[in-house]
Order: C-alpha cells, then structure tokens, then sequence
C-alpha cells in the first residue's frame, strides 16, 4: 500500500523537471499541469516499484515527453480533422507539423524576462511549435535527430532543417537582446 | 539529397546547447501536488470493479483469474465434443431453451445473416453499390454525429 506522505514527498522533490519538460514542449502551463498530473497519477500506480528506484526521475522524465508528445498528437488530428483549419498556409516552409497548436504561453516569461536566462527561455517559447518541440528534443531531451524524426513522425531532413531553423530562430532573437547574446 | 547535417559545430550553437541546458527548472504550480492528491483520493474511493483489474484486491484477482480458467477449460471442451455423443446435444438444447426469450431477435439475425449471405451468393453490381452505400451512410452518420458533439459539447466545457 502506498504512503500518501512518502509519496507526496516524491512528487514534490520532481513536480519542477516534470512540470518543466511538460511545459518545454507543449508551450502552455495549463496542458503543462494537466500533463503533470497524469505522469504522477502514473507514477503512484507504480510508487512501489519508483520509490526505490535510482532512475525514477528518468522515468518521469521519459514519461513527461511522452505524454507530452501525445497530447500534441491528438490536439492535432483534432485540429485537423474538425476544426476551421487555415489552408492558405501552403506557402510557408515547415508548418505542416503542429504550426496548428496553441500559441506559447509567453505572456508570463515576458513579463520577468530581467535576465539572460529568462530572455532565452521566453525566446525559445516564442519558437513555432513546428521549431520548438524538435529544438526541446534535441537539446533538452538528448534525443539524436533520427529518434525525433520518429517520435514526431517526419523525416529526418524536416527534423533537421526545423532545429536549424529554431537555433538561428533563437539566435536572431537573442542577438537583439544584447544581455543575452550569444558569443 | 540529403540535408545538410546540423550538429552544433558552429561556436555559437555550442554555446547556444550549453545555455539551453543550463536553462533551470520552472516552477510547477502550487497547484499541482493538491490537483493529484485529489485524483488520488478520488480514485481511492472507487470500488474495486470500476478500477482497472490490475489495482483489484488480489483475492479477487485470483477468483477472476480462477474463473476466466475454467470459462475457457469449458468452452475448449464442449468445442472438442461439439457433434459427438448426446451430452452436447442435451447442452445446446437446455442452452436453446434458456434463450427462448430472444427467439424474435435471433430471427431477425437470422434473416438478416441469410441475406447476407445471399448477397454473397449472387453478386451484383447493384447489391454491391447498395452495400457500399449502407456502409458509407454508417460512417457519415458516425462523423456527422461525433462533430456535431463536438462542437456543442466542447465549448461548453472550455467556456
């Protein structure tokens, strides 16, 4: 039987890096939290099993982007499949992924971007999600560009060309922060 | 051709990887520890049959397990003497007798099923272009109706 304080002590000691990679790549604090929850409410069907466990905050991690990855997935056959989608967005190179999604929760990371790092942050929130989930993959999750190009389902040369473009994205943004600029 | 392969070689990627993983951890909302409390507490207070098998008690576990086992036992053993000997004649005529109630509905599957198979039998065109019909007016009445709740449904939810 699971112990409700042990357990709340375990979720506090992550809730932060799941909440983070949640939030990395959906780009919103509420599905963020929603996400959240169902990785701990995961996590306490197996708390036997985690709570001894070295690598419990891999596995919440692994869980976290997964969930995450899927939660895009199905907003976006949603999207898709019922909703007023815009079509006359052929033109724009990239944007077939989730260039549908909801816009980055931003609001809030631009209102303490003081510092360096809070500049950065908000500008890798300000990505299209078709840049920002391959860019949070890659340099966040270590994940090599052939396992993005699966778990997003796209070509290996799509998932290339969006990290590239989401660096210098992030650079151009940066480079107009003179704070944050890169060397 | 292939793209042209984007590792962080260029100084600035470098730095731009390093400053990204330096990149602390949000805060969660203080919300969230009492948001999966609740959930646990709600899911607590379900009874065991409306969780999933694998959080039943095991005693119960075992019995369902106990009686899945003998279901399938029974069913292989009338399956490999079905057709011989009186004992499997006398169970499908008690089992026969137990449905009489649902002999209306049993002839209705029953006339369906034989025109079905007749359609099988003696294909035409114009059978085929009426099945395909009845088929297609399914799916579309299936989309129609899941976006019409969706659109009724769902705006009321997030509103």
């Amino acid at each position: 039987m699971t112990d409700p304080i042990q357990f709340e002590t375990f979720m506090r000691n992550y809730q932060d890096m799941v909440f983070t990679t949640a939030w990395r790549l959906l780009g919103n604090s509420s599905d963020a939290e929603d996400v959240a929850q169902e990785v701990f409410l995961k996590a306490y069907e197996r708390f036997t099993e985690l709570s001894v466990s070295p690598t419990a905050g891999g596995w919440l991690k692994t869980v976290a982007r997964n969930m995450s990855l899927n939660h895009l997935t199905r907003y976006r056959a949603r999207w898709r499949f019922f909703s007023e989608f815009e079509t006359d967005d052929a033109g724009e190179p990239g944007r077939d992924f989730a260039a549908s999604l909801p816009a980055p929760d931003t609001h809030s990371a631009q209102m303490e971007a003081g510092d360096q790092r809070e500049i950065l942050e908000a500008a890798l929130q300000q990505l299209p999600p078709t840049q920002r989930v391959p860019v949070v993959l890659y340099h966040f999750e270590n994940l090599s560009y052939e396992e993005i190009a699966a778990q997003l389902k796209c070509s290996l040369g799509k998932v290339k060309t969006d990290i590239h473009r989401g660096r210098e994205a992030l650079r151009r943004r940066l480079v107009a922060n003179p704070e944050a600029a890169l060397s | 051709m292939n793209p042209p392969d984007h590792r962080p070689d260029a100084p600035w990627e470098a730095e731009l990887d390093r400053q990204l993983k330096r990149l602390p951890d949000r805060r969660a909302p203080a919300t969230l520890a009492s948001r999966v409390l609740a959930a646990i507490e709600v899911r607590a207070r379900l009874p065991w049959y409306r969780r999933t098998w694998w959080q039943w008690p095991p005693a119960i576990q075992g019995l369902s397990l106990l009686v899945a086992s003998v279901l399938l036992g029974g069913l292989t053993w009338l399956g490999l003497h079905t057709g011989r000997g009186d004992l499997a004649a006398a169970l499908v005529a008690r089992s026969i007798a137990c449905l009489a109630p649902l002999a209306p509905l049993w002839t209705a599957l029953n006339t369906l099923a034989q025109a079905a198979l007749l359609l099988v039998k003696q294909p035409t065109l114009l059978s085929w272009t009426l099945l395909a019909a009845f088929i297609g007016a399914l799916y579309l009445s299936c989309v129609g109706f899941g976006t019409v709740l969706y659109r009724v449904i769902l705006p009321r939810r997030n509103s």
